[in-house]
């Protein structure tokens, strides 16, 4: 009986980490070996996780309200935090947002000309997860962010972009820029055909509220043939790193005196060489001057977009 | 050529499917969430599951479960988002598969909905109060410790004590209603 008890304690504790999103690698494989092996793991698991599932929508009961002495606030996901995220570009394009207990929609507009470019929106990020865990080092793998990087609530003077909450870059006194990047892997989204041309589209909006302009914020996108995995090697040798990137481009903004403390867009657009596997994305702040002041720095609402434009042959 | 009254009739179900999607959506968001714990992951789930039934509006039977029907489609993208992801401190593909196959029926989703929102209110305020902040506010627990007074970890303890609180209320209520 004790030994029962202990099982499902050690089982209902693998659970709720998995809830957490706070399992380790062998623990995620000891739950998954668990759920696929006995009928009675996966019940305790659906029971458990079904109250996760729907707490959410029960937290907006009235009577919980009053009980918590809270005034009622909408579901952060709602009204000023509807989320983009991956559409499929191919498809009439929908955009639903959360929108009190309820779901909204709205079709966008059909693409004027399918046949001579087609852009995909293969990023979306506005940093919305508060659990969100940036890798402090160059990306050792696609599809993930790396960087001096957290998740943080938007503030009165500085309102997210896109949804609650924003990225603030890592303030470390003596660095001069932080970073936080991201790998897109070419493999996953097919070759263009040979009457195609490719390029990337980056955009983000950065802010810093400082009134002396000392800040610069930069995006740059380089190209490699290598794997994602085999990136970091090339990027950290820079005797050798212009003899093997394929393309790059990089843009700084820099505040001027007559602009406000509001969100900056920074935009960058590149070809992609044929024979690119895999496209660097970094976007950047910091001091303008070596020594310069510190400052908070934000990043919101960064997008890539994979355009594929039809080149007629003569 | 088209006939107008074909496309008028996609039209309608299309427009059908999404009505009971949006009435269903608790169900189907509960169903999503459980195999997706990660909130921002089961958006993602939820938007494609929306497109894809939208998409497929004709292949719905009408009369037949919509739940269960629309469930199916929110498994494959569950597995399409998992795939994406690739990371490593996630359930398998195999063990997801297996959930879904064991899955709850709709019914019980919702006598599950209905007995959460009474065991809810068996809470200790406190501990409704860092519900509402996880799940409401979408706080992180380092936001959650910081507002509550408490450390990170002792958060972490206290929402898992939730979470099992409610289940053993919800399985009691189930019960005593049969």
């Amino acid at each position: 009986m004790m030994k029962e008890k202990d099982t499902n304690s050690e089982l209902d504790a693998l659970i709720n980490a998995c809830l957490d999103g706070r399992l380790s690698e062998a623990e995620a494989d000891r739950l998954s070996q668990w759920i696929e092996e006995s009928s009675e793991a996966r019940q305790r698991y659906w029971q458990l996780a079904s109250v996760h599932g729907m707490i959410e929508q029960s937290m907006q009961s009235a009577s919980l309200k009053a009980a918590t002495g809270e005034e009622f606030v909408t579901p952060v996901k709602t009204v000023d935090r509807f989320r983009w995220s991956r559409i499929s570009s191919t498809a009439a394009g929908i955009l639903i947002g959360i929108f009190g207990a309820s779901m909204v929609w709205a079709y966008t507009v059909p693409r004027v000309d399918p046949a001579q470019r087609e852009s995909r929106e293969i990023l979306i990020e506005s940093f919305e997860d508060p659990e969100m865990k940036f890798p402090r080092r160059f990306p050792t793998n696609a599809n993930r962010w790396f960087g001096g990087m957290r998740s943080v609530p938007g503030q009165g003077g500085m309102p997210a972009v896109e949804g609650a909450r924003v990225g603030q870059f890592a303030n470390v006194p003596q660095h001069r820029f932080s970073d936080v990047r991201y790998i897109v892997d070419f493999d996953e989204y097919g070759e263009p055909s040979d009457k195609h041309t490719r390029s990337i589209e980056v955009s983000g909006s950065f802010f810093s509220p400082d009134l002396d302009h000392t800040s610069v914020f930069r995006i740059d996108v380089a190209a490699f043939s290598e794997a994602p995995e085999a990136v970091q090697p090339v990027w950290i040798d820079r005797e050798h790193f212009n003899d093997v990137v394929l393309q790059r481009v990089g843009r700084n903004y820099r505040p001027e005196p007559g602009d406000q403390a509001t969100w900056h867009e920074v935009k960058v657009s590149m070809e992609i060489p044929r024979g690119a596997r895999s496209l660097v994305v970094s976007l950047s702040a910091g001091k303008r001057v070596p020594g310069g002041a510190s400052s908070d720095r934000y990043l919101d609402a960064v997008r890539v977009n994979l355009v594929d434009t039809f080149v007629p042959v003569d | 050529m088209t006939n107008p009254k074909d496309e008028r009739e996609a039209r309608s179900a299309t427009e059908e499917v999404q009505l009971l999607f949006v009435r269903h959506e608790n169900s189907i968001r509960a169903f999503v969430r459980a195999l997706q714990p990660t909130l921002f992951d089961a958006d993602d789930v939820m938007q494609e599951t929306f497109l894809t039934v939208s998409r497929k509006a004709s292949s719905f039977e009408p009369g037949t479960n919509f739940v269960a029907w629309a469930c199916g489609i929110a498994r494959l993208k569950v597995l399409e988002n998992f795939r994406q992801k690739k990371r490593g401190n996630v359930l398998s593909e195999a063990a997801i598969n297996a959930l879904a196959e064991d899955a709850p029926s709709p019914q019980l989703l919702s006598e599950t909905q209905r007995a959460l929102e009474a065991c809810l209110e068996k809470l200790a305020p406190k501990v409704r109060d860092l519900l509402w902040r996880r799940y409401s506010r979408r706080q992180s627990s380092t936001e959650m410790a910081e507002a509550a007074g408490m450390t990170s970890n002792a958060v972490r303890v206290a929402l898992s004590k939730a979470r099992v609180a409610l289940r053993d209320c919800i399985s009691s209520q189930i019960q005593s209603a049969q």
